[in-house]
C-alpha cells in the first residue's frame, strides 16, 4: 500500500524555500535581461540567484535529511544552479556567452517550475555516500559541457583564440569531472545492481557522453586538424545535443530506464 | 627526409587520427545501438539485460550490427591506444622525462584498457544465478554457502517509508565456519573484489508455521513438520498468507492414516473432517522475517575497479593542466 501524502513534503509547508527557488528565477531572468544590456554587471544578480539558490538547496536538504535530489524539480532545480554557478564562478563579461549559459539555466528553471515543488523521501537504494558524489559531480560537469558549448558560440562570432582555449579548458574540465561521475556511479552500480554497466538507456549515454569528450579533448593533438579549428566548437554543440539526451532525453523519451530520474 | 621514409609502414595504428575516428564512431554506433535496444526490447533485444554481451550472440539479429560493427572498432581503438601510449612512454623515457603530468595520458589510455578488458570479462562470464530467500532456517545459497537470516532491522522516514533495511545473516560452508554478515541495499555480500553477489532485493516476511485445532487439541507446526491426528498425522506442505485464494490465509497439508494419503487444502477459519474422523481447523498462520538475495557472478568487476584507480590516479598526475 502507498504511503500517504505526508504534510511535512508539501511545498505548502515549506514557503521559504519555494520563496527562494523563485527569487532565484527571478535573479536568473534579471541577470540574463542586464547581461543583454551591460554583460559585466549581470554578475550581480547572477551570483545573488546562485546564492539564493544554493540556500534552497540546503533547506530542501534539511527538510528531507538527506541530499536533495529526490525528484524531477529537484533535479532540474540543481542543473540550473550547477549552470548558474559555473557562469558566476568562472564569469566572462560577454553578452553572447552569458545570454547562452543563463538561457540554459533559465530554461532548466523553467522546467523545474513545471514539476510539483513538494519534497520527497529518498528510497533506500539511494542512501549510499556515492549517491551525493556522483549526482553533483555530474552537474558539474554538464555545466561545464554547457560552458564549452558557450564559449564555442563566442568563438564563432570573433574567432578569438582565447575563446577557443575556453572551449577546450571547460570540454578538460568538464571530462574530468564527468570521468569521476562515472567512476562513483560505477562504484554505485556495483553495491546497488552488482554492476557499473548496464545495457539501459542512460547508462549507455553516459558512456557515448564520455567517448565524446574523451575524442573531443584529443582533436587539439591531431595533426590533420590543426588548420580546421571549427571542429571543436562544432563537437562541443554536438556534445551539448549528446548532453541533452544522456539527461533529459533517457529519462522522457527513449523507454523505461531503471536510471531515469 | 631518411627519418620520414624509415617510418614503420603501421605508424598509422598510432595516429591520433584513427584514435578521434574510432571514437567518434563508437559514439555514434552506441547511439544507434541504443535506439535499437530500446526499439526491439520486446523482440531481438528481450534477452540482453545487465552487462551481457552474450545475448547479442545467441540469437543474431540485424538490430544487432551495431554491437557487431562496434566490436571491431573498439579493437582498433584499443590497439591505437595501446600503441600511442607505448610509444609516448618510450619517449618519454628516451628523453629522461620525469614530470609526473607527462605520464598521465598514458596512466589514463590503460585505464582506459582495462575498462574494455572489464567490460569483455563482464559482459561474457557475467551470470545471473537467481534468488535465495533467506529466513530463520538454514537454506543452500549456492557456491557451497547456505545461509539463514537471524534479524531484519528496517529504519523509517517519519512518514513510514522505508529507508534502510539491515539484515544480519548467518553463513556456513563446507568447513563449517558460520561468520556473521550484515546486508542490506547498496551493502551486497561481496567477494572477490565484487566478483561475486549476494544483492538484498527485498525484505518482508513469509509463513513460518501454522496451529492447527486437531479434534480440539491444539498444535502448532512449522514448514514440514507434523501433528497427530487420531490414528494419523498431519504434514504442513505449503502456507499461503493472505494475497492468496481470495484472500483468505490457507494451510496445504498432507494427511495420512496408514498408507491413505490426503491433501487437504484448509482455509482459515475453515473446520473439516479427517479421513481418520478427527476435526481440523486452522487457527493461525505465524510470519516471521525473510529476506530475497540475487545472487550474481561478476568477474567483470575488480578489473573496473582497477580501472577506475588508474584513471584517478592519470587524473591527478595531470596536476596543473585542469586549470
Amino acid at each position: 500500500m502507498p504511503p500517504l501524502p505526508d504534510p511535512a513534503l508539501s511545498a505548502a509547508s515549506h514557503p521559504l524555500l519555494s520563496g527562494l527557488f523563485l527569487a532565484a528565477a527571478g535573479s536568473y531572468v534579471l541577470a540574463l535581461a542586464v547581461a543583454m544590456v551591460r554583460p559585466r554587471w549581470g554578475r550581480w544578480p547572477l551570483a545573488a540567484g546562485a546564492c539564493a539558490h544554493l540556500l534552497a538547496m540546503i533547506g530542501r536538504g534539511w527538510a528531507i535529511g538527506f541530499f536533495p535530489l529526490t525528484n524531477k524539480h529537484e533535479s532540474f532545480s540543481a542543473l540550473a544552479l550547477a549552470i548558474a554557478a559555473t557562469a558566476a564562478l568562472s564569469f566572462r563579461p560577454r553578452r553572447l556567452y552569458l545570454a547562452a549559459m543563463l538561457a540554459l539555466a533559465c530554461a532548466s528553471m523553467g522546467a523545474a517550475l513545471l514539476f510539483p515543488f513538494d519534497l520527497a523521501y529518498p528510497p533506500p537504494l539511494m542512501r549510499t555516500v556515492w549517491y551525493p558524489l556522483h549526482v553533483p559531480l555530474s552537474f558539474l560537469a554538464y555545466a561545464l559541457f554547457c560552458a564549452s558549448a558557450a564559449s564555442g558560440l563566442v568563438w564563432a562570432q570573433g574567432r578569438d583564440p582565447e575563446w577557443l582555449r575556453a572551449v577546450d579548458l571547460r570540454a578538460l574540465q568538464g571530462f574530468g569531472l564527468w570521468s569521476l561521475a562515472m567512476i562513483t556511479g560505477g562504484v554505485w552500480g556495483v553495491l546497488a545492481w552488482g554492476a557499473y554497466f548496464l545495457w539501459d538507456p542512460k547508462v549507455i549515454w553516459s558512456v557515448i557522453l564520455w567517448f565524446h569528450y574523451a575524442t573531443f579533448i584529443h582533436l587539439r593533438l591531431t595533426p590533420s586538424l590543426k588548420e580546421r579549428p571549427w571542429v571543436r566548437p562544432a563537437l562541443a554543440w554536438l556534445g551539448l545535443a549528446w548532453l541533452f539526451v544522456a539527461y533529459v532525453g533517457t529519462s522522457f523519451f527513449l523507454g523505461d530506464s531503471s536510471h531515469a530520474f | 627526409m631518411r627519418g620520414a621514409e624509415a617510418r614503420p609502414r603501421w605508424e598509422w595504428l598510432r595516429s591520433q587520427g584513427l584514435g578521434v575516428v574510432c571514437g567518434l564512431s563508437t559514439v555514434s554506433l552506441l547511439a544507434l545501438g541504443s535506439a535499437a535496444i530500446v526499439s526491439t526490447r520486446k523482440t531481438a533485444s528481450k534477452a540482453v539485460a545487465m552487462d551481457d554481451l552474450t545475448a547479442f550472440f545467441r540469437e543474431p539479429s540485424v538490430y544487432h550490427a551495431w554491437l557487431y560493427l562496434l566490436i571491431p572498432v573498439l579493437a582498433l581503438y584499443a590497439l591505437n591506444a595501446l600503441l600511442a601510449t607505448w610509444h609516448s612512454v618510450a619517449q618519454n623515457i628516451a628523453r629522461r622525462v620525469r614530470a609526473p603530468s607527462a605520464y598521465a595520458a598514458p596512466v589514463m589510455h590503460l585505464a582506459f584498457l582495462l575498462a574494455l578488458g572489464a567490460h569483455a570479462i563482464g559482459g561474457l562470464w557475467s551470470q545471473e544465478r537467481g534468488m535465495v530467500r533467506l529466513a530463520s532456517e538454514w537454506r543452500p545459497m549456492g557456491d557451497r554457502l547456505e545461509g539463514r537470516l537471524l534479524g531484519l532491522e528496517l529504519e523509517n522516514h517519519p512518514n513510514g517509508e522505508v529507508w534502510k533495511a539491515s539484515a544480519q545473516l548467518e553463513l556456513r560452508d563446507e568447513g563449517g565456519s558460520t561468520p556473521r554478515e550484515e546486508i542490506g541495499f547498496n551493502s551486497p555480500l561481496s567477494s572477490g573484489l565484487g566478483s561475486s553477489l549476494f544483492l538484498l532485493t527485498r525484505h518482508g516476511e513469509v509463513p513460518a508455521g501454522v496451529r492447527l485445532a486437531i479434534a480440539g487439541q491444539s498444535c502448532s507446526a512449522k514448514l514440514g513438520e507434523s501433528c497427530p491426528a487420531g490414528t494419523g498425522t498431519v504434514t504442513v506442505l505449503d502456507i499461503r498468507p493472505s494475497g492468496h485464494w481470495g484472500n483468505v490465509p490457507v494451510a496445504i497439508l498432507g494427511s495420512s492414516v496408514g498408507i491413505s494419503r490426503e491433501r487437504i487444502f484448509l482455509l482459515q477459519g475453515q473446520e473439516l473432517r479427517l479421513e481418520s474422523g478427527a476435526s481440523i481447523r486452522l487457527e493461525e498462520i505465524s510470519m516471521q522475517p525473510a529476506v530475497l538475495l540475487r545472487s550474481r557472478r561478476a568477474p567483470g568487476n575488480p578489473w573496473a575497479l582497477a580501472s577506475a584507480l588508474l584513471l584517478v590516479a592519470g587524473m591527478a598526475m595531470m596536476g596543473r593542466r585542469w586549470l
